[in-house]
């Protein structure tokens, strides 16, 4: 063990019962090749401090749970290597949403604007009976980047804009939304458009683009924001091409 | 029981931009739009003064100025360019074609220009 190779990490701590803002402590920790930062993250727990609090679950990048920010850049612990950072590293909290605890934070605006954008098949009245409902694969490659998303939080970490305006909608959940626009089998592109095109829509996005950078995934959430824009100004434009004809509608309807 | 939680609101400061590389080259890339209010600006100039505009470009600071413009307008068009694909639902082949007819009409028309301007 006195030959083990040890690296310090600085980790952010904040107990809300005891402390009035987060820290920084220093921790050292034991690694090798293989190690990731959620490994260091466990082995602290485990052996130097129970009290640390963080999520995670899976270990191989597929959950989500496990997003923090390392040297100021998202990442998912699981995914990062100790040994890419040979001089230490910081480990806080994901930047935007508000810390519970240690590097535990608030996601709940996140989930109500995934829940917000109905990210689910809306519309299509297939029975089990009518069998398969077959897509070609163009038609899946239309969407297949934007369902790679695992909710993870780091683009949301990552949008100046979402940190600026918290009623921003967000990456993630405009694309998860955009992901079902795109599918062959959903009919529910005007229900989410609705959404989409408020203040707090798509166009709070001001394509900085790191949202993309950072996805551990490489689902592309400025992609499918830049394209719901393109589909937002579309479905204006169509408004008001109808506007005239809906008038006269309603004026018929009143009369 | 009543609830412990006080979540921790981080606040974010006017400078969030200067610690990431990515952030600054955004905002470098946003404040190009500066130098096209310049631009403008002289463009107004021309049109309802026409001879103090041929005297204010020979200026050596406007001279430096324009030229800055000119480089600012390079680095807009080539991140715009960059950029576009990702606002195209086509196949990748595709994208990149449409990416080099971009700048090959951009070439052409600004020789154009060019030309017509010096002649």
């Amino acid at each position: 063990m006195a030959d083990e190779k040890k690296l310090l990490l600085k980790i952010q701590r904040y107990n809300p019962e005891r402390d009035s803002a987060p820290y920084l402590a220093p921790y050292e920790i034991p690694w090798d090749d293989q190690t990731s930062f959620l490994d260091a993250l466990q082995y602290l727990k485990d052996n130097v401090c129970p009290d640390l609090s963080f999520r995670s679950s899976c270990r191989m990048a597929i959950c989500g749970s496990c997003g923090v920010m390392i040297d100021g850049a998202p990442k998912l612990a699981c995914k990062t290597f100790v040994r890419n950072y040979p001089d230490g590293a910081t480990v806080e909290p994901l930047v935007n949403f508000p810390v519970e605890r240690d590097l535990v934070v608030d996601l709940t605006h996140f989930l109500e604007y995934i829940e917000a954008l109905k990210p689910y098949v809306i519309g299509n009245a297939r029975k089990p009976a009518d069998g398969p409902n077959t897509q070609t694969p163009a038609q899946l490659a239309r969407y297949h980047k934007f369902s790679m998303c695992i909710n993870c939080g780091l683009c949301y970490a990552a949008c100046p804009q979402f940190g600026l305006n918290p009623a921003f909608l967000g990456p993630a959940a405009i694309t998860l939304g955009h992901r079902y626009n795109l599918d062959s089998r959903d009919h529910g592109k005007n229900e989410r458009l609705q959404t989409m095109n408020t203040e707090n829509g798509v166009w709070s996005c001001t394509f900085v683009g790191y949202c993309s950078e950072v996805c551990p995934k490489h689902a592309d959430p400025a992609a499918a924001l830049q394209q719901c824009k393109a589909d937002s100004a579309l479905s204006f434009a169509a408004s008001v091409l109808n506007c005239k004809k809906n008038k006269e509608v309603s004026h018929g309807n009143k009369t | 029981m009543a609830t412990k939680r006080k979540p921790y609101v981080r606040e974010v400061d006017c400078c969030w931009w200067k610690g990431n590389p990515y952030y600054r080259f955004y905002m470098l890339r946003e404040g190009c739009s500066v130098f096209m209010v310049w631009v403008s600006l002289l463009f107004l100039l021309f049109l309802f003064s026409p001879s103090s505009f041929a005297t204010l470009i020979k200026n050596p600071i406007i001279c430096l100025l324009n030229f800055a413009a000119f480089l600012a307008s390079l680095l807009h068009t080539k991140t715009w360019y960059d950029l576009t694909p990702k606002a195209l639902n086509l196949p990748e082949a595709k994208l990149a074609a449409i990416v080099k007819w971009l700048w090959a009409v951009t070439i052409v028309f600004g020789a154009l220009v060019l030309l017509l301007s010096l002649f």
